[in-house]
């Protein structure tokens, strides 16, 4: 599918997300010996966004932060495409397919792959640790290799929804959780690595690469969603 | 079949309008507005389609979608991949849904047990992403049927923008401009190449801040806020060359293309970009350009004009059709597909 050419990631604040990615995409794209107008895709996973933001993509304020081909178009210019993806807290693994899925479509083989949530608001109840996950991924090079993203569906449970809603009391918009979200075992061992299904997205791509270079031979990464669902991606190194 | 002598096709499509119709006079006279705009004349826009009290988001794709499987002749456990695009995800209590994907709940309430699911969000262009996506997993063998649906329930939006002093929010006038609709695309296999090309894509990201939406802050429901003739400007002045590139990309003859169409945020824009079209190409064999009645039903509007145009005859098998889309970041970039096998049947 893609290789892993280099990532950044970190722990932020509340509503720092913008700001770390774009801080650390620069310094992901110079370790990968690139620089920035070589990106011609970038793909955002997530669930929060600040003010319940729906449009335009958070993609394209990475894309603008980083003043990556945001210009006109003319014969010669170059293109970036940015775009985001969502899926709770498997939103990562979906990202990555979305590269896949998308770097033969754009110019520039190289793509900036971008996950973590912002708080919403300051009435929105946050006790989540929001981390940022920042990779540059193309479809060869040297690094670990995404082979495949199997997904499961069958623990899936639809009541358990989080929804935005305006709370008539306050008048604010704060976050909904319904049924219970359940803290599962955090099991890593050799070649297999599950976080605990409470984390946000970024926090299981955090978790998660920071293990990586435990591992020599095949990695797979489960993240079971707050809902049940789960998907797997399977790396090789 | 192996990759590289696979290929996609359009097996089907949608459209739904809830049965609602109000009339832009009705919310946008001369009287409600700045410098006595006359809003119809400006935008072209007549009437717009409102979902009813029992329907959200959710409800309109599921309507589109069952509309696009029975034309499929699909059962939805066929389907592998379902991709959400819709940029509302609203409630009929307005309330907005985050986590899972509103495909989850999709492909759920379809019986589409064996999918994949996930959201796409990419404003207007959620749609077209959706579709480059899910042509990508057909061409590599993946996936065999992919539903690609979204329902808009964004009318809310009129309301909070009546709200508002329109003579000092003048970013809020956008907001008359829309209506509610869904609309749904089944892509499947095809030993057959060049059924559906892309663009390239493009995002020109100096215009991400000139069409904002997200929760009103101190009221229920959504809000828009948007620097619309800036990004007009934006559209209008990269449109040549952006179709000049896609046509040469896509490897297209203009005067071969059946049917056009273009993201309609007026049908009075429509006209001033169909000018730009034709002062390069020469004449559109026939631009559907009928959203008077819809308004602009954000990443539905494609399928919306595509289901007009089928119910009024216009459309035939294997026909070719060329859609434009834009979507606020600002998001460019065009599809030409072979209309499906017995379209005028449906």
């Amino acid at each position: 599918m893609v290789v892993l050419l280099s990532w950044e990631s970190q722990k932020i604040g509340d509503t720092q997300l913008l700001k770390s990615t774009i801080r650390l995409a620069k310094k992901a794209v110079k370790n990968a010996n690139l620089s920035l107008s070589d990106i011609g895709l970038i793909v955002h996973g997530g669930v929060f966004r600040e003010h319940f933001r729906t449009e335009p993509a958070f993609s394209t304020h990475i894309q603008g932060g980083l003043n990556i081909h945001c210009t006109g178009i003319s014969f010669e210019s170059e293109t970036c495409f940015s775009f985001d993806v969502t899926d709770g807290s498997c939103s990562p693994h979906i990202a990555f397919q979305s590269v896949a899925d998308m770097l033969p479509y754009v110019k520039n083989k190289y793509a900036l792959l971008c996950v973590g949530d912002d708080r919403p608001s300051k009435y929105c109840e946050w006790d989540q640790d929001s981390y940022c996950v920042v990779a540059v991924v193309a479809l060869s090079g040297d690094g670990p290799r995404l082979v495949s993203v199997d997904f499961d569906n069958s623990n899936l449970e639809t009541k358990k929804v989080t929804k935005g809603y305006f709370d008539d009391d306050i008048r604010r918009n704060k976050i909904e959780t319904k049924g219970e979200i359940q803290s599962t075992k955090i099991q890593s061992r050799k070649g297999y690595f599950c976080g605990d299904s409470q984390w946000l997205s970024g926090q299981h791509m955090h978790e998660f690469l920071v293990r990586m270079d435990e591992h020599d031979d095949t990695l797979e990464h489960c993240i079971v969603d707050w809902s049940g669902k789960s998907t797997t991606a399977k790396w090789e190194f | 079949m192996q990759e590289g002598n696979r290929f996609a096709q359009m097996v089907s499509f949608a459209g739904y309008l809830p049965e609602k119709q109000v009339t832009t006079k009705s919310f946008a006279g001369v009287d409600d507005l700045p410098r006595s705009l006359d809003f119809v004349r400006l935008t072209g826009i007549d009437s717009h389609h409102e979902a009813s009290k029992d329907q959200g988001s959710f409800e309109l794709a599921i309507e589109a979608a069952n509309k696009a499987l029975a034309r499929a002749n699909l059962d939805a456990s066929s389907i592998d991949l379902i991709i959400n695009a819709s940029v509302s995800k609203m409630d009929k209590d307005l309330s907005q849904h985050l986590s899972p994907s509103y495909a989850t709940l999709i492909a759920n309430e379809l019986g589409a047990s064996n999918a994949q699911t996930f959201d796409v969000s990419n404003a207007c262009a959620s749609m077209m992403t959706s579709l480059m996506i899910a042509e990508s997993r057909i061409k590599s063998g993946k996936v065999d049927y992919a539903l690609i649906v979204s329902g808009e329930f964004i009318t809310p939006i009129i309301d909070e923008a009546k709200r508002r002093n329109l003579y000092l929010n003048p970013r809020a006038l956008a907001s008359l401009t829309v209506g509610d609709g869904a609309a749904a695309y089944i892509l499947g296999s095809s030993k057959e190449s060049g059924r559906i090309r892309f663009s390239e894509p493009f995002t020109l990201a100096q215009y991400n801040k000139h069409c904002i939406g997200q929760a009103s802050a101190k009221h229920r429901g959504p809000q828009m806020r948007t620097k619309a003739r800036d990004l007009q400007n934006g559209v209008i002045n990269n449109l040549g060359v952006f179709l000049q590139r896609a046509v040469e990309h896509m490897d297209l003859k203009w005067d071969e293309i059946d049917h056009t169409y273009s993201h309609p945020t007026t049908p009075k824009a429509v006209k001033k970009g169909a000018k730009i079209a034709i002062e390069i190409f020469g004449e559109i064999n026939f631009l559907h350009n009928d959203s008077a009645d819809t308004a602009n039903t954000a990443s539905t509007t494609h399928g919306v004009l595509l289901e007009k145009s089928q119910n009024s005859g216009y459309l035939k098998s294997n026909e070719t059709t060329f859609m434009v889309s834009f979507g606020s970041g600002l998001a460019i970039m065009a599809i030409h597909f072979h209309l499906p096998e017995g379209v005028e049947n449906w």
